[in-house]
């Protein structure tokens, strides 16, 4: 054990260290603001354009930087190969087309903004996405496991979509390197003392897209939050009210750009998107000013992105490839920093492990990888040994099996291609169907559990219950969000894992072990989450949308570690995965007048 | 339909069962048949939002959506009056209310407890009458 825990430690203080050294070192005499000039860059899709001496100041911090080797959309590069852009490119866009957008806005609305407006926008717009970890919005299922970690280092805390941002706003408050950069630009740049007084707080509102002052000294100017309301408008939007909401006109149009996606498009919709991409590059659509603090989009431009947005939302951002490659990541996550968080309990108090979870987080897209598979290996070799009381066997089965997630990360590229052509079969026991296939060079198979037989899992339990329809449309409500917030451990995934691996050994008896790997999706409940809303005010209607429009989403993939050739055996399997979520999910819901019925099973 | 109205509707109502919980309790603290909005939205953004450190809402506009939400579902009244919004809470809200507590309880998600734990504390430091 001395062993195991003096090998971790090595390896967990060298993340603390890292985030010390390479992120929140003071950098002002080395990167120094006076030295800096404008500069000029290539932005694709805009060109050659001037870089500001502020924002090219900043990009030169590492925690800034560190945004040129994120990709914006993760792995999908597998997938869709041009989709290797970074997050520093999406937001050296958003931040260059502020100047344009400010012109367009003193045009048509008359409003005085002023040069000290002007940086503020640009630097919110830079630093928009400065909280988001590697691997793109892989991490999302996790996010809440994350916040509620870093929660003691006072945190702000969010909705589910809006997760990221409490990193962010983290960072702009308590980031040395980037506090002591960004009062070097107030100090240089802005003269109104309004902004001077409060300059982080200002751009850490902006960027949290909240309506009301997140801090006491922003709430006493009255005049100061109607302007932040303008600025955030620009860059953003308010949920209700809308906004020019620069970062989408990005990234609609860079996402599309890269992975080349009309490709994929019909004739009518490949030439409405290519209209849609000269006109947002070009800002030939009209703004407008609503309640003298707010802006917006003419309806027309926002109705047609929305339309567009639709089109290929499904399928670059949620469809069964990314949610694959993505269920791999955030199950690689979700065990390291379980490790880093269980193991480091034994090493360091709460204060510097957060400090090592930060550094995980803010590691590079490559540099991830690599710790993780430390870290993970690590833990196998050494695990047993650990103190970790009645936790440790699922624990230990959950991490083990993670190690082996390594090896069809190495192939992913292979493994997708045998998604899109699958095996259908029905499990008549219970009316419901499932996809497999196997891949027989590797040795594997694939289960996927698709949206259809989940929103009837779902269907099912409910129909059992005897709550009304209210009750019923918040449980569903409350299950989407938890799993939002934290979806391995609202599915209690290491322990479903355990107990699927159980029921396969004693129902199928192998000579050689058949090993599954869960991989739960969590698209699959942001999906159902959004459809909870208010045109949806029965159980009936719920499912009537969910039916139309949860496809391409499975709820859950499993990975075996052989070929399974008969059809006898994947019943069995599907039948065993079906009984396990139908009754972990029943169980959730055994409280009150809420009666749990065994109907169905 | 409004075109406007049809892309709001596409990015809201994330946390009616946020909204259903904080006015259950607000409204069993305050103590009152009818609440006024403007009460109600200090509580959310400012004694819960600004002091507690937790948001569920953009701002005014996507919390009225999930009030109005709700009064769709017959959990809670409104009535607009000259000056201000009167919420009357019916009992049925309490059920909806009910579900993420037991929810919360059942699945351990630490930052589940700790909003839930937040909102309990706002809820404490109210005076009985606002």
């Amino acid at each position: 054990m001395i062993r195991a825990i003096d090998t971790f430690r090595e390896i967990f203080y060298d993340l603390v260290g890292q985030y010390e050294y390479q992120y929140n070192r003071d950098l002002s005499k080395e990167i120094t603001y006076d030295v800096i000039k404008d500069g000029s860059i290539v932005i694709p899709l805009y060109g050659r354009c001037r870089l500001p001496k502020h924002l090219n100041f900043l990009t030169l911090l590492p925690i800034v930087n560190r945004l040129r080797e994120i990709k914006q959309l993760a792995y999908t590069h597998i997938f869709l190969v041009g989709a290797t852009h970074s997050r520093l490119e999406h937001s050296l866009g958003v931040a260059h087309r502020v100047k344009g957008i400010f012109s367009k806005i003193k045009e048509s609305t008359n409003l005085d903004l002023d040069n000290d407006d002007l940086i503020i926008t640009q630097i919110a717009a830079l630093l928009h996405d400065l909280g988001h970890p590697a691997w793109g919005h892989a991490l999302d299922g996790i996010t809440g496991y994350i916040v509620d970690l870093l929660k003691d280092v006072g945190m702000y805390l969010f909705h589910p979509e809006k997760l990221d941002i409490a990193v962010t706003t983290y960072l702009l408050l308590h980031n040395e390197q980037l506090t002591n950069g960004l009062s070097r630009i107030c100090q240089k740049e802005i003269t109104n003392s309004k902004y001077t007084r409060n300059f982080k707080e200002i751009i850490a509102q902006i960027i949290a897209e909240e309506e009301y002052p997140l801090f006491d000294n922003l709430a006493e100017e009255n005049s100061l939050i109607e302007r932040i309301h303008l600025l955030t408008t620009i860059i953003g939007a308010y949920k209700g009210r809308g906004g020019i909401n620069l970062d989408r006109l990005d990234w609609m149009i860079r996402d599309y750009h890269h992975t080349q996606y009309h490709e994929e498009l019909s004739k009518n919709i490949k030439e409405e998107f290519e209209k849609f991409m000269r006109d947002d590059i070009s800002n030939s659509f009209n703004v407008r000013l609503v309640s003298k603090e707010y802006l917006d989009l003419d309806d027309s431009f926002k109705n047609k992105m929305e339309n567009l947005r639709n089109e290929v939302y499904q399928r670059i951002y949620e469809g069964i490839e990314r949610s694959f490659v993505d269920s791999i990541l955030t199950r690689l996550a979700y065990s390291v920093i379980s490790c880093i968080d269980t193991i480091g309990e034994s090493l360091a108090g709460t204060t510097i492990r957060l400090r090592a979870i930060m550094s995980y987080l803010l590691m590079r897209d490559h540099e991830m990888i690599e710790i993780s598979r430390k870290i993970l290996h690590h833990t196998r070799e050494y695990g047993h040994l650990l103190p970790l009381g009645e936790r440790r066997d699922i624990f230990i089965s959950f991490i083990n099996k993670t190690v082996k997630v390594f090896s069809l990360f190495d192939r992913i590229p292979y493994l997708i291609q045998f998604l899109r052509d699958m095996d259908k079969f029905r499990l008549s026991l219970y009316e419901v169907n499932f996809k497999y296939v196997n891949i027989e060079p590797l040795n594997s198979a694939i289960f996927v559990f698709p949206p259809e037989t989940a929103t009837r899992l779902l269907q099912k339990i409910f129909e059992a219950t005897t709550s009304n329809d209210t009750r019923s449309l918040a449980d569903i409500k409350n299950l989407a969000y938890f799993c939002c917030i934290d979806v391995f451990k609202t599915l209690e995934a290491p322990r479903l894992e355990y107990n699927i691996q159980s029921e396969i050994d004693k129902k199928l008896e192998e000579m050689e072990r058949i090993e599954s790997l869960l991989l739960p999706n969590y698209y699959f409940f942001k999906r159902l989450n959004r459809y909870l809303k208010d045109n949806v005010k029965s159980r009936e209607e719920l499912f009537d949308v969910l039916e139309k429009k949860l496809t391409e989403t499975p709820l859950l993939f499993i990975v075996f570690n052989k070929t399974i050739e008969s059809r006898e055996k994947w019943e069995t399997i599907a039948r065993i995965v079906f009984e396990a979520i139908f009754t972990h999910i029943q169980s959730l819901y055994h409280v009150g007048t809420h009666e749990r019925s065994n109907q169905y099973l | 339909m409004d075109v406007i109205v049809q892309v709001c509707k596409l990015v809201m109502g994330m946390a009616w069962n946020f909204t259903a919980y904080i006015l259950w309790r607000y409204a069993e603290r305050v103590g009152e048949e009818k609440i006024n909005l403007t009460d109600f939205l200090n509580f959310v953004f400012v004694k819960l939002g600004r002091k507690q450190k937790v948001f569920f809402h953009d701002g005014k506009e996507d919390l009225l959506r999930d009030l109005e939400y709700l009064a769709e579902l017959k959990l809670i009244g409104l009535e607009k009056e000259d000056t201000d919004t009167k919420i009357e809470v019916h009992d049925q809200l309490k059920n909806v209310a009910e579900s993420l507590v037991d929810l919360s309880k059942r699945v351990k998600v630490g930052l589940m407890e700790e909003y839930l734990y937040r909102i309990d504390r706002a809820i404490d430091e109210l005076s009985s009458r606002v």
